[in-house]
């Protein structure tokens, strides 16, 4: 997933995003240069923090310019290298800048209408405040929905890489505090990689609620692997002092409409298994009810992955 | 109340022996809906169907609940006994209905 097909994706949600605000949004922890600065020195930022722009500030705290990876490239090519940032860099009255208040619709309208990678956010007083890049809009509404399905070709960047949209980290299959290969085409045996977890955590000594929500969320994940996935997929779970992280991904047909899937009584479960009083329809509600966060990624003909996390509510320890 | 004083009220048969009859229940959940039942059923409960299959063992586990109620007589394979008793989950077998059932407990105190 590109950064743009991110953003072309959210344009779609504006509205339903409307109550954030840039100050929301924006990450607030940055980095900065000023103006004496060398370019050398933002050559050296930007590759050891990975980041594609600096904002340049003065002895106040206003932004005075932006020094961005292609001046720094441009820069390299004119051998002006060890120059100052402030001869160089891209001039306040040449910045596209956002203001705290500004709302989701004009942030990402922003974004649409200038193709920049990164706008700052300045206060009344020209204090920078803030710096936002899709990325960060993408984290903040993440943040602020307790669950977000992505169902169309642009899944397929994560549906490949088993990295974790809801924390950013890896998933590293051996640095799992727990694995299961679900492998039965029974779904009378569906809910075993749930009850080993369960007991794992139980030896742990997670509180009994959260473990509960765990069970719950994890359940009914495998049981759908069993149902429509024909029964191969695999569990992982990573725990934490706090939270516990649990992602189950299959390989198998994929959701279609991950949206009516959601919706509670839909269920495309066949007659035998229902006998048996699964595919109420009820699964993937059950998930978002019990999870803090969730994901489910799906695509036809490349599996889903759900990605829960659990973090342990005040109450429960 | 105890498992036991259950079993005592209902026309039944304990297939797990002696396993959990001394537990302490408050609650009970009457549902052939797995999923409900995993949504919605109370930990330290009893929990009634007429679901007699290995998967039931499991919900019952996760959730917490201490006997199942199988309602109707429905036939209960020994791979379901054996695994509720690994499991610590103790299995109650009636003639009646589900209906029936939950009406007696009900009226006997559970919630």
């Amino acid at each position: 997933m590109s950064e743009l097909d991110i953003l072309n994706y959210l344009s779609e949600y504006k509205r339903i995003f409307s109550f954030m605000t840039a100050d929301e949004i924006m990450k607030k922890d940055l980095i900065t240069l000023t103006p004496e600065n060398k370019l050398s020195e933002a050559r050296v930022i930007m590759r050891d923090k990975r980041i594609s722009g600096i904002p340049i500030v003065d002895g106040e705290g206003k932004l005075v310019g932006l020094v961005s990876t292609e001046r720094i490239i441009r820069a390299l090519e004119e051998g002006v290298i060890n120059k100052k940032v402030g001869e160089y860099m891209t001039p306040l009255d040449k910045i596209i800048y956002l203001e705290p208040n500004d709302t989701f619709e004009k942030v990402v309208e922003t974004f649409e209408k200038y193709k920049y990678g990164r706008y700052p956010v300045i206060d009344k007083k020209g204090k920078l405040v803030g710096l936002i890049t899709k990325h960060d809009i993408l984290r903040a509404i993440l943040r602020r929905l307790h669950s977000i399905y992505i169902h169309d070709k642009r899944r397929e960047a994560f549906l490949s890489k088993e990295v974790s949209i809801l924390t950013g980290e890896e998933f590293i299959e051996n640095r799992a505090s727990f694995k299961y290969e679900i492998n039965t085409s029974s779904i009378m045996e569906a809910g075993e990689g749930t009850t080993f977890l369960k007991k794992v955590l139980e030896k742990r000594n997670y509180p009994k609620p959260f473990i509960r929500r765990v069970s719950v969320g994890t359940y009914e994940a495998e049981v759908n692997v069993v149902i429509h996935a024909g029964g191969k997929g695999l569990i992982l779970a990573f725990f934490d002092e706090n939270s516990v992280v649990v992602l189950v991904r299959d390989w198998g047909p994929g959701i279609e409409d991950v949206d009516l899937a959601m919706k509670e009584g839909y269920t495309t479960a066949p007659d035998y298994i229902r006998e048996f009083g699964f595919g109420a329809g009820m699964g993937l509600p059950n998930m978002r009810r019990v999870a803090d966060r969730l994901i489910i990624l799906s695509q036809v003909g490349k599996g889903t992955k759900v990605e829960m996390v659990f973090n342990i509510r005040e109450g429960e320890s | 109340m105890k498992i036991r004083e259950i079993v005592d009220i209902l026309d039944c048969e304990v297939l797990t022996g002696e396993l959990n009859m001394d537990e302490e229940v408050t609650y009970g959940y009457t549902s052939d809906l797995l999923s409900e039942v995993i949504g919605k059923a109370k930990a330290d409960s009893v929990w009634v169907t007429i679901q007699s299959h290995l998967n039931v063992v499991a919900v019952a586990v996760l959730v917490g609940i201490k006997a199942i109620i199988i309602c109707e007589n429905k036939s209960v394979d020994p791979k379901v006994v054996e695994k509720a008793k690994q499991e610590g989950v103790a299995i109650i077998r009636t003639k009646e209905n589900s209906f029936r059932t939950s009406g007696i407990l009900f009226k006997a105190g559970l919630k």
